[in-house]
């Protein structure tokens, strides 16, 4: 597998934004699926618990750090980004030496309710403010009533930062940060979309590698910077015809938040097939907050960050999926049974029946390495790929 | 013409009123095989017992109202299986009443269209009788917590229902002094578990959807005057409702409830469904407070069907050995 | 006083007699389907081996999985006071007591010979002795060979899987790669050492911890669990017995 560049140049960036943490003078600890602009557009630092935990998974020290939890009486059962991140709460320290301690919570459950406990469990640790944004499910289609509840509560929590932080959010920087955030969405997504070439300059797992940015820097300077290089190196790489994998066969799409501890292993188990993943619904779920509305951005706001992704019905769902199987031409999609993300997984074996390609299943999960059955991945994948 | 439903956040009044019966689905004691086709094994059995029920008997819709995310997902899993189903979104924080009026409005229009019929006398007739049902229910309780029935009158008729208490209530033999124990959990639909706290020579006071929080509410004191705020009294007395763990309060007035529940308490069980998250993340800090408050707490992690009562029992008699 | 206590299991029966604190016999037997049959047996053999009398013996306790069954008992209490009164009853500084049957595991935190806190594990086979019932037969060897093997391991391979499913076709992975067999089951060993650790973690680990059960008896679990708590655990001669030996003591109260 070819590395990208930038990928060194993306870590050197996400060291540098961990350090500021350290520094800032408020940080709130927010989900990945929350309104990260307003906290930019006040300069509030945004920690991501859940960046953390995957870089904990990466780390392969997921089955290490939740122990400090499990001893506690937190159950194994429970999401292992939770249970890892509250772990190192409890042992004091991380792959990278800890988080800084939150000045306020911010949690919103468009991605999973799990988050709301999650941050309640911390919001006791660290005796300090929560709040929570709550956004309806979107079953079918976008109530007008939905909307409302969600528009209302933004000006709540705008409310409750400004009081928290004595600053207040200025209209024309907000506005600054929505158009970086928009610029930074648009380059990601077209890195993205350069794998709809064939053979792909990239896979899968160089977008979950290099996508920290978009999640943790969306609104910065730095994002936009760091994939306008990206897109760079993928344009030429597409320009010299050099492709992410030796020899380009089969195409396929990943379905569910990577085992981040064996990313290499699935890569290479992969390129050995002479198999392609060329994209996945994870990191193209941040492709969808390219919706935002510069003249009505509380409106479009609450729109945009209520149907994200995990917050949608099956329907839709699988039209998404299929979309992006016409788009990027997959021969196959990848489905991760993902024992610790329920909104992601559950609906997999009814979305497998609507897909217009053949899927496949294998259960593992995304933090804790104590899960994996290497044997039981490797047969249902070669039996899969046989089939194609 | 059944319309199940799996959450006591329900509006079953509103159900009730356009001439349905609010059926509250739970795992029975039939084994989970066709509902392992829909759903992954690591959601909670409640869920995938409720599966195999829908897809077994026989239902006209299923009603789902937000709590988890296992049941967020659910409703979509059943209409996949062919079934009606509609989705409440109640509010995960609580505080915003006109949102949820609005949600109840929607309801109203979704229960015509299924062919029911609400009118402000309908809806005024079906909450005069739930409020009677929980008053006897509460008073059965007191007597002698009686769980056969606290999960019987969730599937019939409310005045069957009101009958079925009555009678219990005339031959309700008062509990003696014993040492007492706050079992606090989601659902237990199976009355022997509860025998075995019993056997074991404990009182029994609950918080559990299967017994005493079918009946906690806290009503408005206003008397509704039209269909519109009668839905308006309806979504007062549900946010109003004991606190339940898959909602965010203020002031973390769920651990607080708990806590003034136990204060009577010998011991506290955590009885909870394997795989509920809601419970399990409350779960260690809650156990701590109570322990704080001199409690001796346990927890037994359930799956349905209940098929060891062995186990279940070693561990309530060796709590009951613990207390002496 | 002379007093009995029977712990019927799901895999063993066990009776011991004391008389006046002093242990006169005791008996371990596979239990067969007919528990109450089972009891009464291992109760006459115990008592014929003590050379007593049924009629002077002045109290019967049963214990364990199938104590509801033995008709003839005059108390019943269930395993986990009674562990942690036989592990006080040869122990009297028990802090911890871990309990490792044929098919279940539990650890109890003790005080003065009572029960603080417990937890148990009786659902899943990983941590039990069933699990290493699994892996030796993957490796083609019979139990009671696992600890000594363990010991001469030169290393631990390490199992990952928390399921004992899973565990096993690692082990099997393990074998066709080559490796030796005692390094292999060394890592079993600690796979179940890091089981019954974690479970402990959650009620506390206090010294003097007292490992009880048929699974104390294998010298690789034993010295897994103590490279992992960091000291030396106490194991009574016949720890299986201790369940039966505290319903007897409790009897005497």
């Amino acid at each position: 597998m070819r590395k990208l560049r930038t990928s060194d140049r993306m870590r050197e960036l996400m060291g540098h934004y961990y350090m500021q943490g350290h520094q800032a003078e408020f940080n709130a600890w927010i989900t990945s699926g929350a309104p990260v602009e307003l906290l930019y557009a006040m300069d509030i630092y945004p920690v991501y618990p859940e960046n953390h935990g995957a870089l904990i998974g990466a780390t392969k020290l997921g089955g290490y750090y939740s122990e400090f939890s499990e001893k506690r009486g937190f159950s194994r059962d429970l999401c292992s980004y939770a249970r890892c991140d509250i772990g190192c709460v409890f042992a004091g320290t991380s792959p990278i030496g800890g988080l800084p301690k939150p000045t306020f919570l911010f949690a919103c459950n468009n991605i999973c309710n799990t988050v709301v406990k999650w941050y309640e469990v911390l919001s006791r640790i660290f005796k300090v403010p929560l709040f929570v944004l709550d956004m309806p499910f979107v079953r079918k289609e976008l109530k007008e009533s939905h909307l409302r509840y969600v528009e209302e509560q933004l000006y709540d929590f705008i409310d409750f930062s400004e009081k928290i932080t004595g600053k207040s959010l200025e209209d024309s920087r907000l506005k600054d940060v929505i158009s970086k955030s928009l610029e930074g969405v648009r380059l990601y997504s077209e890195c993205l979309r350069t794998a709809k070439n064939r053979p792909s300059p990239m896979t899968c797992f160089d977008a979950f590698v290099n996508m920290a940015p978009i999640v943790c820097l969306r609104g910065t300077e730095h994002a936009v910077s760091f994939y306008t290089e990206m897109k760079e190196e993928l344009e030429e790489r597409v320009r010299n015809g050099i492709s992410a994998i030796e020899n380009e066969e089969i195409r396929l799409l990943w379905d569910n938040i990577p085992v981040w501890y064996r990313l290499r292993w699935f890569g290479e188990f992969f390129e050995r097939r002479n198999a392609c993943l060329v994209a996945d619904t994870y990191t193209n779920a941040w492709t969808g907050f390219g919706e935002l509305k510069k003249d009505d951005i509380i409106s479009s706001m609450a729109e945009v960050y209520t149907l994200s992704y995990l917050n949608i019905g099956m329907d839709m769902t699988a039209e998404i999926i299929n979309r992006l199987i016409e788009i990027y031409e997959v021969d196959g999609v990848v489905m991760h049974s993902n024992r610790s993300c329920k909104p992601y997984s559950f609906g997999q074996y009814e979305i497998q029946k609507k897909l217009s390609v053949p899927a496949v299943i294998i259960e593992a999960d995304m933090v804790d390495e104590r899960v994996f059955s290497e044997a039981q991945v490797v047969t249902r994948l070669e039996a899969f790929l046989e089939m194609l | 013409m059944k319309v199940g439903y799996l959450c006591t956040f329900t509006p079953k009044e509103l159900i009730h009123s356009a001439g349905f019966l609010p059926y509250r689905v739970f795992a029975t004691e039939r084994p989970i095989n066709l509902a392992s086709a829909y759903i992954q094994s690591y959601s909670c059995s409640q869920a995938r017992g409720a599966l195999e029920c829908a897809l077994h008997e026989d239902f006209y819709a299923f009603v789902f109202t937000r709590c988890c995310d296992t049941l967020m997902r659910l409703t979509d899993i059943f209409e996949f299986a062919g079934k009606k189903v509609y989705n409440i979104e109640f509010p995960t924080k609580l505080g915003n009443l006109e949102y949820y009026v609005r949600e109840l409005r929607d309801f109203v229009k979704v229960l015509e269209e299924w062919g029911g019929e609400v009118t402000y006398e309908r809806v005024i007739e079906s909450l005069r009788l739930y409020r009677e049902l929980e008053k006897k229910l509460k008073r059965l309780f007191e007597f002698s917590p009686d769980y056969k029935t606290a999960i019987e009158v969730q599937q019939i008729d409310v005045r069957d229902a009101i009958k079925l208490v009555d009678e219990k209530i005339k031959s309700a033999k008062e509990e003696k002094e014993k040492p007492k124990v706050l079992i606090t959990g989601s659902v237990c639909p199976y009355p022997k578990v509860y025998e075995i706290f019993r056997e074991a020579g404990f009182s029994v006071k609950d918080d559990l959807c299967t017994g005493s929080r079918f009946s906690e509410y806290s009503y408005p004191d206003f008397e509704p005057e039209d269909l519109d705020s009668a839905l308006r009294f309806i979504a007062e007395k549900y946010l109003r409702k004991s606190p339940c763990p898959t909602k965010h309060y203020e002031n973390d007035r769920r651990f607080e409830y708990v806590l003034k529940l136990a204060e009577d308490c010998d011991a506290v069980v955590f009885l909870l469904v394997k795989f509920c998250d809601p419970h399990f993340f409350d779960y260690p800090q809650l156990r701590e407070r109570l322990e704080g408050i001199g409690k001796k707490v346990a927890l037994i992690e359930l799956e349905f069907p209940v098929v060891s009562l062995e186990q279940i029992r070693t561990r309530v008699e060796a709590l009951r050995e613990v207390i002496e | 006083m002379i007093s009995a206590g029977i712990d019927i299991g799901s895999i063993t029966a066990k009776c011991v007699i004391l008389r006046d604190s002093r242990i006169l016999s005791y008996k371990v037997i596979r239990v067969k389907p007919e528990l109450g049959l089972t009891a009464r047996e291992v109760f006459e053999e115990t008592i014929r081996i003590a050379g007593i009398e049924r009629g002077e013996i002045d109290v019967i306790v049963a214990t364990g999985y199938g104590r509801n069954v033995v008709e003839f008992a005059d108390k019943k209490i269930t395993e986990i006071t009674c562990h942690a009164a036989g592990a006080s009853f040869l122990f009297p500084d028990t802090g911890t007591v871990i309990d490792i049957g044929g098919q279940d595991s539990k650890v109890i935190a003790v005080e003065n010979g009572r029960v603080l806190d417990f937890v148990m594990n009786d659902k899943c086979a990983a941590g039990t002795g069933r699990f290493i019932e699994v892996m030796a037969s993957a490796l083609g060897l019979k139990i009671e060979e696992v600890g000594d093997l363990a010991f001469r391991a030169a290393k631990k391979l390490k199992i990952s899987s928390t399921c004992t499913v899973f565990a096993e076709s690692e082990v099997v992975s393990y074998l066709s790669a080559g490796e030796r067999v005692e390094n292999i089951i060394a890592g079993v060993c600690d796979a179940i050492a890091s089981r019954i650790v974690a479970m402990a973690n959650r009620v506390g680990i206090k010294r003097e911890v007292v490992l009880t059960g048929g699974v104390a008896k294998n010298l690789g679990v034993r010295r897994a669990i103590e490279e992992r708590i960091g000291f030396e655990v106490r194991v009574p001669e016949e720890p299986q017995i201790v369940g039966a030996l505290g319903a007897a003591f409790l009897g005497t109260r």
